[in-house]
């Protein structure tokens, strides 16, 4: 049985940051984006609190919770924008918003 | 660290204030922000240095808060006709610009990565609302959620940065003496100066998306085009202003590890420069020109920052304070045209000097001082970063960027041609008389008089302010 270390927590971070980073570069949906830039925030959380136990440090932890508060935030802000958006053009699509390309 | 106090305190008790009656919510908060302006003096001879290694209000960012409070005072004093559309929120609408200065100076003095974080997501997040305060404008409802979408993927890059920092270094502390501090700590242990590297590139990917540098820059012209006038004055002076200073900040406290970064920012700086003027140089819209020409003017600024030198920051202050003061001339002046002729295109300038000489001519005057034409600080800014720039790699054993100064001085002659464009229509093209605009209040074009004023007289008090800096 092999122990799990530090590396093991990048590598599964690094993946679920790279999945989150494709996913708002390719999904068309804006709230299927908004939960993209959520899982890149968690893959973040992953990370410190693994760092945060790797240099027996709790600063790291700290942070997470911070970065929860203000996704929280981000959230609230993000999907009030959509309602408004989803109010003015009955649709979550982002490719539909091109009104300001000249 | 008071003034950061006293704007927290104005932007709730402007909050307030609107819930009783919207009509005083300006007057509180240009009172407020006043009041915050003078409590800078006293905090520049108090500079604050947390215990807890958060926030360390120098003289140069207490100098720097200054700036900002008196963009923000502008703003917000000025605001009377150009957030009519807000209506009843109005007063919400300066609160959440009051919170975004509060992340603005946080951002001026951080002294730890969990502060960066915290002050980029006070500056934006209000500005993602702020965006889209136009709510039935169905381009402000764009530009708001592109740039929620866009500004929350950076953020989470440069979260992304700021773990593999610690991952490597242990610490979130900067700042050159303490000794956690992330230079210092535990570096360089299996593979932490590959994941500090990766870290600061990430960090610097999230940053130059604030400040709209290239190649980051997709966003901005979309954002800075559909929010209402008010707020892309806003966002093209506080928030570059705060991102720059940030960046530097941090440059600055990594020191020897920056040198390595060095051909990064150049390579940066040069992009931001030649797009955003080649850009710049074929739009239709007013407003869409003063968003492209904010990358170029971007680029200027990464320019200054190539060197990685403590002595740059008064030299980029004194260009962010001309930068900041012709944006918001030529803002406010177009939000007066823009707002009567619905139109924000160049036609809608045409023949504004016939009907309203002094507008005319002090708009021109901001637009001389961005296209950096000597006697103005636009001229003096530029030239200060090149002289740097120049010193520094004269001294430089590697030749530094002296190149990157040519291709920074080819491209400002270039902007004059689309800055020239303004001028003509005002000037010389017969007017289009279909809506009328009437004549400015002169409470305001008194102050759009002063700012030109400063313009003038700034570059005579360039050495104080710089001596000011390291006092």
């Amino acid at each position: 049985m092999t122990e799990v270390t530090a590396e093991h927590y990048i590598i599964l971070a690094t993946t679920l940051f790279v999945i989150g980073v494709a996913g708002v570069l390719i999904r068309r949906n804006a709230i299927v984006v908004l939960m993209c830039v959520e899982l890149m925030l968690n893959a973040v959380n992953l990370l410190m609190v693994a760092f945060s136990s790797h240099h027996k440090d709790s600063a790291g932890q700290i942070f997470v919770f911070f970065i929860m508060v203000v996704a929280a935030a981000e959230v609230a802000v993000g999907l009030a924008i959509l309602v408004m958006v989803y109010r003015n053009t009955r649709s979550t699509d982002v490719s539909l918003l091109d009104q300001l390309k000249n | 660290m008071i003034a950061l106090v006293t704007v927290l305190l104005t932007a709730i008790i402007t909050l307030f204030v609107n819930l009783v009656n919207t009509k005083w919510s300006r007057p509180v908060a240009t009172i407020g922000l006043a009041i915050a302006l003078g409590v800078c003096f006293y905090d520049f001879s108090n500079p604050y240095e947390d215990a807890s290694e958060m926030l360390y209000f120098s003289h140069a960012s207490t100098i720097f808060s200054g700036l900002t409070i008196l963009i923000g005072l502008i703003l917000i004093g000025l605001s009377e006709y150009s957030i009519t559309y807000a209506g009843k929120n109005r007063g919400d609408v300066y609160a959440l610009m009051l919170f975004s200065i509060c992340g603005a100076l946080i951002l001026f003095a951080y002294s730890n990565l969990l502060m960066l974080f915290l002050g980029v997501e006070i500056l934006s997040i209000p500005l993602y609302v702020l965006a889209g305060s136009d709510k039935d404008n169905l381009a402000s409802n764009e530009s708001s959620l592109k740039y929620f979408l866009q500004g929350a993927f950076a953020t989470g890059i440069l979260l992304f940065g700021i773990a593999l920092i610690y991952g490597a270094s242990g610490s979130f502390v900067i700042g050159g003496s303490k000794a956690n501090n992330i230079i210092n700590y535990q570096l360089y242990t299996g593979g932490g100066l590959t994941m500090f590297n990766m870290g600061v590139f990430m960090m610097m990917f999230g940053l130059a998306f604030k400040i709209a540098a290239a190649p980051f820059h997709f966003w901005s012209a979309d954002v800075y085009e559909g929010a209402p006038d008010l707020i892309t004055a806003f966002m093209a002076t506080v928030v570059k202003t705060a991102g720059i200073v940030a960046i530097s900040i941090f440059l600055l406290s990594i020191g020897f590890l920056n040198k390595q970064w060095e051909m990064t920012f150049a390579i940066m700086a040069g992009l931001s420069l030649i797009v955003g003027n080649f850009s710049a140089l074929k739009q239709m819209s007013f407003k869409r020109t003063l968003a492209y020409s904010s990358i170029s003017h971007a680029g200027y600024l990464m320019l200054g920052i190539t060197i990685n030198d403590p002595i740059i920051i008064p030299t980029l202050l004194f260009y962010l304070l001309a930068y900041s003061i012709s944006t918001l001339v030529l803002m406010i002046g177009m939000n007066w045209v823009a707002g009567h002729t619905g139109k924000h295109d160049f036609t809608a300038f045409n023949g504004l000097a016939k009907k309203h000489p002094v507008l005319a001519g002090l708009m021109a005057v901001a637009m001389l001082s961005m296209a950096g034409l000597p006697p103005l600080s636009g001229f003096f800014g530029k030239y200060f970063i090149f002289a740097e720039v120049f010193n520094h790699s004269a001294l430089s054993k590697d030749g530094g960027f002296w190149w990157l100064v040519l291709v920074a001085a080819i491209n400002s002659v270039i902007s004059i041609y689309y800055y020239f464009r303004i001028i003509i229509a005002m000037f010389f093209s017969p007017a289009i008389s279909e809506e009328e605009v009437p004549a400015m209040p002169t409470v305001n074009l008194f102050v759009l008089g002063l700012m030109c004023l400063g313009l003038l007289v700034a570059p005579l008090f360039a050495t104080q302010l710089y001596g000011l800096m390291f006092y």
